[in-house]
């Protein structure tokens, strides 16, 4: 061996030796742990899917390698029409979906109208309804055969035929985007509230005029978050299920989660051919994550908040501010009070009950207590809300952390990384559920039975919603900021503690508050996974509605539900504007200071 | 230490009393306390439940149970099928997880996931709601049958045979049916043969233009609300069920009804095989059965009565078809069903 050559040697093994020091400082371990913990948790299912739906489906299971699945599901012209129904609903439900949402938050981020925190704990408490019940509620009001405003516009106007049928495209995509506005508004809220209004006001001193400010500095400044919205929006969409069973299949209105629940409850279950359909759905997921990348590559443009201060201030509407407030509490009535009140009222009632109409029967409180002196009800609020805390901290944590990876550490891998974390939306819950329960019965983990195995689910279910969050926060921070602090010795841990933590609260605050209502009424997976002693509220839910509950009592079981969730996030609301005002304090200071 | 030793000996002789005496003094009442499988269940450990049953019914069902014989019970519930994928993946991975199970699709389990049995209360049932190799025994009757809304349509415009609804016109869009009513139609074609069925239940559809929807007790809820005037066909203890709850929904019978069955069974891999057998005898128990009937469960036993009563003598004047379909035969009459109901 020539000198030479024993010099470059040493020279790698000098560069290994360094890579590999750097690679376990504390910091990148932190880091390699989340990624690892994060990629586990959705290789797991998504492993589970690849085999189930790449092999034949037998009594106990997958059999032999075989292609049948897939024949069985994509050979029919039927397969076609699914995926155009899906397509409209998802994206209908995402048009609709924002535009209601981005009103809201428009609204209460950056005008002056009165009722904001009114309407900010109304969205809250509209995604607190569980899916199945809306979708139920909206029938009540709605079917033209029982629906009671249909009723009442018939008797007002005189009119032979109910004006509005919910069993039809528009009704699914009403009856879905008004049980998920909410999510919109609480997305785009944080990113309107730290936008940079100096932008604007540049252009609205330089002449232009506020239509002109809207389109092409207010909306270009907004798209990550916009995007990250309608595309967490039109998964959603595409992946929902509730409103599809209750009014799509009875107006004839197939979409690929119906076909997906209808192949996972045949007797025997059918998990192959539901995961070869899934895998439609995991596709458009993936396609939609690298689209969603393109169109926010240049990160830098959109962030708003920089080293040089901002100071979020609000349009004043003057006389527009009641106004906007009344219009903006009408588009609540019709899209929450409506459901809300139909089912409170049914709550007292056994059998249908339709408002301003009347009933037959006397109103009661007896579906409360039956709901209340349930065997297993109590017991099942316990665990439901302690696992909906446990499993909103973890995904925000873990989604803050890889969220910071794909955008700061590996910018140009990060969207595989998004993708991983964001795959889990495309799965069906049920199929999470079974590959859950399969993949730790052969494991040596003992968590079968316990509460455990259930926030293994419900962390994997949810690091979609944590991502698509905390991404579109991130984004709009600018990393001059890190970069300031790094240069002036602090470490990655103040960086997060003190830098990013404090100008992302809002954003964590609200993700952590929808993972918790998810979670709490989590019902695909929970079925497979509840054991003596871990019932939760979803599968309580599902119990009344197919074995023995009247409607009364499953609109109770919904009112109840909400109640805590209400308290709960009253409580949170409390906390994140003490967060809010805290940051504005700290922003007012920081002009002074500069 | 001796102390100790005496209060627990002391303490075991009460207990075994308390759990003994009464099984002993209740044998005559309780003809399925089998008193040599009792001793041997008590020495296992708690029964584990899997159950499609609400714990409204099922949760004070095993309390009779756990007071009679002593043995605490976990009970897991769950809809048909989802129990069926659990069990499915529990036995792959042969993990010995519960012990009975209670459901409509037993007979559509792999036959090595259940075991064969004889249980002693069996004598007392209906020949047909036993498996001919004896893997579940009918613990309820599930008959199938029409419903209707009693305020949107009288009495006297029933049709009394599937041919009479081929006049009906003016219930288009008004009747309704749920999308795994396989057994219905497999009881339709048996009834009917193929070529009638086939062009009679073309004819319904053309001329009706049913409604195909997904759950029996939401249609059953729905046909009770008025959303739907004419259940086609549904779960008779489910329209039963809405009625007892004051709906105004009815039942009548036309040739044929099918017949299936709540089922119970026990695990061939059951953790404490004796509990399991003593439990399942209680499940098809006069007692179980009377219980059940209260929340409008048809019996599988003649010995007990009926709820609302004569509701089965209604039934059975009619052709009975008891039909129980293999896994196999469940997907080609699912597909049959698709073709008729909601062709593509």
């Amino acid at each position: 061996m020539s000198v030479a050559q024993a010099g470059m040697e040493s020279r790698g093994r000098g560069v290994l030796a360094r890579a590999l020091a750097a690679l376990i400082r504390p910091r990148n371990l932190a880091l390699i742990a989340c990624v690892l913990v994060a990629g586990w948790l959705v290789f797991v299912p998504l492993a589970a899917l690849f085999y189930t739906a790449f092999t034949e489906d037998t009594g106990f299971g997958p059999g032999p390698a075989s292609l049948s699945n897939f024949i069985q599901a994509y050979s029919d012209w039927h397969i076609v029409r699914l995926f155009g129904n899906s397509l409209i609903f998802a994206a209908g439900t995402a048009v609709l979906t924002l535009l209601m949402g981005g009103v809201v938050a428009f609204v209460v981020e950056r005008t002056d109208a009165p009722l904001g925190p009114l309407f900010h704990s109304l969205a809250l408490l509209s995604f607190a309804i569980p899916g199945l019940l809306t979708a139920m509620a909206w029938i009540f009001v709605l079917s033209p055969n029982i629906g009671w405003v249909n009723a009442l516009m018939k008797d007002w106007f005189g009119l032979s035929e109910a004006p509005f049928s919910i069993y039809s495209m528009q009704g699914m995509i009403w009856a879905l985007a008004s049980h998920y506005f909410p999510l919109a508004y609480l997305a785009l809220g944080p990113a309107l509230r730290v936008l940079d209004v100096r932008l604007e006001e540049a252009a609205l001193v330089s002449g232009a005029r506020y239509w002109q400010v809207m389109p092409k500095i207010t909306l270009p400044l907004l798209r990550p978050a916009l995007l990250s919205t309608a595309l967490l929006l039109f998964m959603l969409g595409m992946s929902s299920y509730e409103v599809p069973r209750l009014i799509g299949r009875p107006a004839r209105i197939d979409v690929f989660t119906t076909e997906i629940q209808a192949a996972t409850q045949s007797a025997p279950p059918e998990f192959g051919l539901s995961s070869a359909l899934g895998m439609t759905l995991l596709l458009i997921c993936i396609v939609a994550v690298f689209f969603y990348r393109r169109a926010t590559r240049n990160a830098e443009a959109f962030a708003t908040i920089t080293g040089k201060g901002y100071t979020p201030s609000r349009i004043k509407l003057r006389k527009w501010r009641w106004p906007v407030a009344i219009g903006l509490l009408f588009m609540f009535f019709l899209a929450l009070g409506l459901p809300l009140l139909t089912l409170v009222w049914q709550s007292f009632f056994r059998n249908l009950a339709q408002p301003f109409i009347g009933s037959s029967s006397p109103a009661t409180l007896e579906n409360y207590e039956f709901i209340l002196h349930y065997p297993v009800f109590l017991n099942a609020v316990k665990t439901s809300v302690s696992l909906a805390a446990m499993s909103a901290t973890i995904v925000v944590g873990l989604t803050f952390v890889m969220a910071w990876i794909a955008l700061r550490a590996a910018p140009k891998s990060g969207w595989l990384l998004d993708s991983i974390a964001f795959t889990p939306i495309a799965m069906p819950h049920v199929i999470v559920g079974a590959a859950i329960l399969f993949a730790y019965l052969m494991l040596p983990i003992p968590v079968y039975n316990t509460i455990w195995i259930l926030l293994i689910a419900y962390v994997t279910l949810y690091l979609p919603y944590g991502m698509r969050f905390i991404s579109g926060g991130l984004t709009q921070i600018h990393k001059e900021l890190e970069e300031v602090a790094e240069v002036s010795g602090a470490r990655m841990r103040q960086i997060f503690l003190m830098i990013l933590m404090p100008l992302l609260a809002p954003v964590l605050l609200a993700a952590w508050i929808y993972v918790f209502v998810l979670a709490v009424r989590e019902l695909g997976a929970s079925v497979f996974l509840v054991g003596p002693g871990t019932h939760v509220l979803g599968t309580i839910s599902l119990t009344m509605w197919e074995e023995g509950g009247s409607y009364g009592a499953v609109s109770a079981l919904g009112v109840i539900q909400i109640i805590p969730l209400i308290m709960i996030v009253a409580g949170l609301r409390w906390l994140e504007l003490r967060v809010q005002r805290r940051s504005e304090a700290a922003s007012a200071k920081a002009p002074a200071a500069g | 230490m001796l102390n100790n030793v005496c209060r627990l000996g002391a303490f075991g002789a009460v207990a075994l009393s308390l759990g003994l005496a009464p099984a002993a003094g209740q044998e005559a009442k309780r003809p399925w306390l089998d008193p040599t499988l009792l001793a041997a269940a008590q020495k296992e450990g708690p029964l584990v439940v899997y159950s499609s049953m609400n714990e409204q019914e099922g949760l004070p069902l095993f309390k009779i149970f756990t007071a009679a014989t002593g043995i605490k019970v976990d009970y897991v519930r769950g809809s048909d099928t989802q129990l069926m994928g659990r069990t499915a993946i529990e036995f792959r991975t042969k993990l010995k997880a519960w012990d009975i199970i209670q459901t409509t699709t037993i007979n559509k389990m792999p036959p090595p996931m259940v075991a064969q049995i004889d249980l002693s209360e069996g004598k007392a049932l209906n020949a047909d709601a036993i498996a001919p190799d004896r893997r579940w025994y009918g613990m309820y009757a599930n008959y199938n049958g029409p419903a209707y809304n009693t305020k949107l349509v009288k009495p006297e415009e029933l049709p009394k045979t599937y041919e009479e609804f081929l006049t009906k016109k003016q219930w288009a869009k008004r009747v309704a049916i749920d999308g795994t009513d396989n057994e219905w139609l497999k009881a339709m074609f048996v009834h009917f043969g193929e070529q009638r069925a086939t062009e009679l239940i073309k004819g319904i559809v053309a001329t009706l233009n049913p409604v195909v929807t997904d759950g029996h007790l939401a249609l059953a809820r729905a046909t009770g609300a008025g959303e739907y005037a004419i259940s086609l066909n549904n779960y008779v203890n489910l329209s039963m069920n809405v009625k007892l709850a004051g709906g105004p929904i009815d039942v009548w019978a036309m040739d044929p009804v099918a017949l299936m069955f709540g089922q119970v069974g026990v695990s061939a891999l059951a953790p404490n095989p004796n509990a399991a057998k003593l439990a399942a005898n209680f499940m098809i128990s006069q007692e179980a059965q009377q219980f059940i009937a209260k929340f409008g469960r048809l019996p599988t036993r003649s010995d007990v009565a009926d709820n609302p009563p004569g509701t089965v003598a209604m039934l059975q004047q009619k052709k009975v078809i008891p039909v129980l379909l293999t896994p196999e035969e469940e997907k080609v009459w699912q597909r049959r069903f698709q073709e008729l109901f909601r062709p593509r």
